[in-house]
């Protein structure tokens, strides 16, 4: 209890000292208002309220998270320069809660042509999979034409090809915050060893990289990434990817098409394999067909999903593209599992105070819908400047049930 | 004077980087030394995690997650022999809806009164930690509640993408956060 009211009475203290010291301050406010209005519900409510003091030619930001359920996250950050070192830290309060969640230090430097990395982070208790800390020192430079990159670990991880830094979740809402130093373990010394050669070319090879992974267990693995091994053929490549842990060996070969680029419309394309036999082409795939052309800030797009199995349009939060779903859950991307077609105008323009207004329309259509045309969605939105600190946004979406969706958004800059 | 002090400057840019380096050293050095025969690791359950009751006026919501999984991920769940329990909550308004990829095959919260059960599934992907399951209901009753009980026989079975059962794991519902090593989840909308 005691250690709630002091991490509560530091979060206080904080945002009152920095409000106390208004100096060279910024920030912007943002807040959300969706509503289902079938049962009506409030689906999102949210306030996002950012703020930055620059002192000595560093940058302190407070970040505040409120949803309907109540205050989510409190954080704050540092970033700037001392010296030859770049410096950047994060902190993170679970308000709701009163716990003290993570944070982590980033120093980096380059030193003769070797670029230093220090990453150092906490994860409380309170998180399941808690407590947790370690550091991981990266140093990377080039010689001779090669790349190597050297991570050592000390019970953390950061991310990069193999690995994804630290997502962490509040359990009851989903919100989620993402930071680059992943802590694996309690009170652990050295976990992990990383060494990525890379940079070798051979005429018919763009690029070779070998990463090597030994663990406070001894050798994890070893793997060799051959990318754009050439066929012979212009349009056909293969990407190749052999690699050795203790007791296995395996060996991924990805064959590429490539179709050259074209003015206005694209073709989805995928070479199918023999699950039996990867090596083994059995066809080519058209999954998609798209359109798109702009002019004079018009901008006009079509996209056809023809194996809604595998392949969706991602949602226009996500660019509105067609992307596997394997893909895309592992991009966390979200999509549209119902709709195999889009239509879409966004029209782009200045706005009145240095801004620019957006008006977007997206129609969706639905195989199995008994509407005109198979209509299945429309996706509205409509963003713009009203002063130069001052911007409006609102969507609305509408289905074959009627009006599903309502949005309004305000963001304040100063 | 203008050269000497540059050169003065020079030098010192030298220490100071000689200095830094050193005590670098000196701190990996101490760092590998005080590891020696501490060498050891905390392995991580799978774990599926009940989300608490999220009130808006009557209406509320419970997130199932996971966290952990492995064999590629989670890919099915089959909650049976009624081991959803709830409270002050309308039989009839409660909806399971899969997040993240999962779709929800089937649902029954109106056979036994306070009890329910459902069959969830990921066809495309396995899950190794995020959002899974939502749960949206109408209260009818003060401090609303919705969890899932093991009891002694198995009414939970967690089925990897690589189609085998995923076993052991715990069930946990008094953590507030969770943490991954992965990226943000998606899913569909």
């Amino acid at each position: 209890m005691i250690n709630k009211i002091l991490v509560v009475a530091a979060v206080v203290l904080s945002i009152v000292s920095l409000t106390l010291v208004a100096g060279p301050l910024s920030g912007t406010w943002e807040a959300n208002l969706a509503i289902d209005p079938s049962p009506f519900a409030f689906t999102e409510l949210s306030s996002t309220f950012v703020v930055n003091y620059t002192l000595g030619g560093f940058t302190g930001t407070s970040t505040s998270e409120f949803v309907l359920s109540g205050f989510i996250w409190q954080g704050f950050g540092v970033t700037g320069t001392l010296g030859a070192f770049d410096i950047q830290g994060d902190l993170l309060f679970g308000v709701s809660t009163a716990d003290f969640i993570y944070d982590q230090v980033i120093v980096t430097t380059s030193i003769a042509g070797i670029e230093f990395g220090f990453y150092a982070a906490q994860l409380s208790k309170a998180v399941l999979g808690g407590p947790a800390d370690g550091f991981v020192v990266r140093l990377a430079g080039s010689t001779q034409g090669l790349d190597i990159v050297s991570i050592s670990e000390f019970g953390a991880r950061i991310e990069d090809e193999d690995f994804h830094g630290i997502t962490i979740y509040h359990a009851a809402t989903g919100l989620h915050k993402h930071y680059t130093t992943n802590p694996l373990v309690h009170g652990q010394c050295f976990t992990g060893q990383k060494i990525t050669v890379s940079g070798w070319s051979f005429g018919c090879v763009n690029d070779i990289a070998a990463t090597m992974y030994m663990s406070q267990d001894g050798f994890e693995f070893i793997k060799f990434d051959l990318t754009e091994i050439e066929s012979g053929l212009p349009w056909l490549a293969f990407d190749l990817e052999l690699k050795f842990t203790l007791q296995t060996k395996s060996l991924v070969l990805t064959p590429t098409l490539n179709l050259g680029e074209t003015t206005c419309i694209d073709l989805y394309t995928a070479i199918v394999t023999d699950p039996a036999s990867p090596v083994s082409i059995s066809g080519i795939n058209v999954y998609g067909l798209g359109f798109s052309y702009s002019w004079n800030g018009v901008s006009i797009k079509s996209l056809s999903v023809f194996k809604t199995s595998c392949y969706a349009i991602t949602t226009p939060e996500y660019g509105s593209l067609i992307e596997s779903i394997a893909e895309a859950l592992e991009n966390g991307h979200e999509y549209y599992s119902n709709y195999w077609e889009l239509f879409s105008i966004e029209v782009v323009g200045d706005g009145c105070c240095g801004g620019n207004y957006t008006f977007l329309a997206n129609t969706y259509f639905q195989c199995d819908s008994t509407s005109l045309f198979g209509w299945g969605m429309t996706h509205i939105e409509a963003s713009m400047p009203i002063s130069s600190n001052l911007f409006l946004n609102g969507e609305i979406e509408i289905d074959t049930d009627g009006l599903n969706h309502f949005g309004f958004a305000v963001r304040v800059s100063w | 004077m203008a050269n000497n002090g540059r050169a003065t400057r020079g030098v010192i840019v030298v220490r100071m980087r000689l200095v830094v380096l050193g005590l670098l050293s000196v701190g990996l050095i101490v760092a590998l030394t005080a590891c020696m025969g501490q060498w050891f690791t905390h392995e991580q359950k799978a774990t599926l995690i009940i989300g608490q009751v999220v009130l808006t006026g009557n209406r509320g919501e419970v997130l199932v997650s996971v966290t952990n999984m492995p064999q590629e991920g989670l890919a099915s769940i089959a909650i049976d022999n009624l081991g959803i329990t709830y409270i002050n909550i309308k039989d009839a308004s409660i909806e399971a809806t899969g997040l993240n990829g999962f779709d929800v095959l089937a649902q029954d919260f109106t056979t036994t009164p306070g009890k329910g059960r459902l069959v969830a599934a990921n066809p495309n992907a396995g899950s190794e930690a995020g959002t899974i399951l939502k749960i949206t209901f109408e209260t009818n009753g003060a401090n609303p509640s919705l969890t899932i009980e093991l009891g002694d026989t198995g009414k939970v079975t967690l089925g990897s993408h690589l189609n085998t059962l995923i076993d052991p794991w715990d069930l946990v519902t008094n953590k507030a956060y969770y943490a991954k090593d992965a990226a943000s989840t998606g899913g569909a909308k």
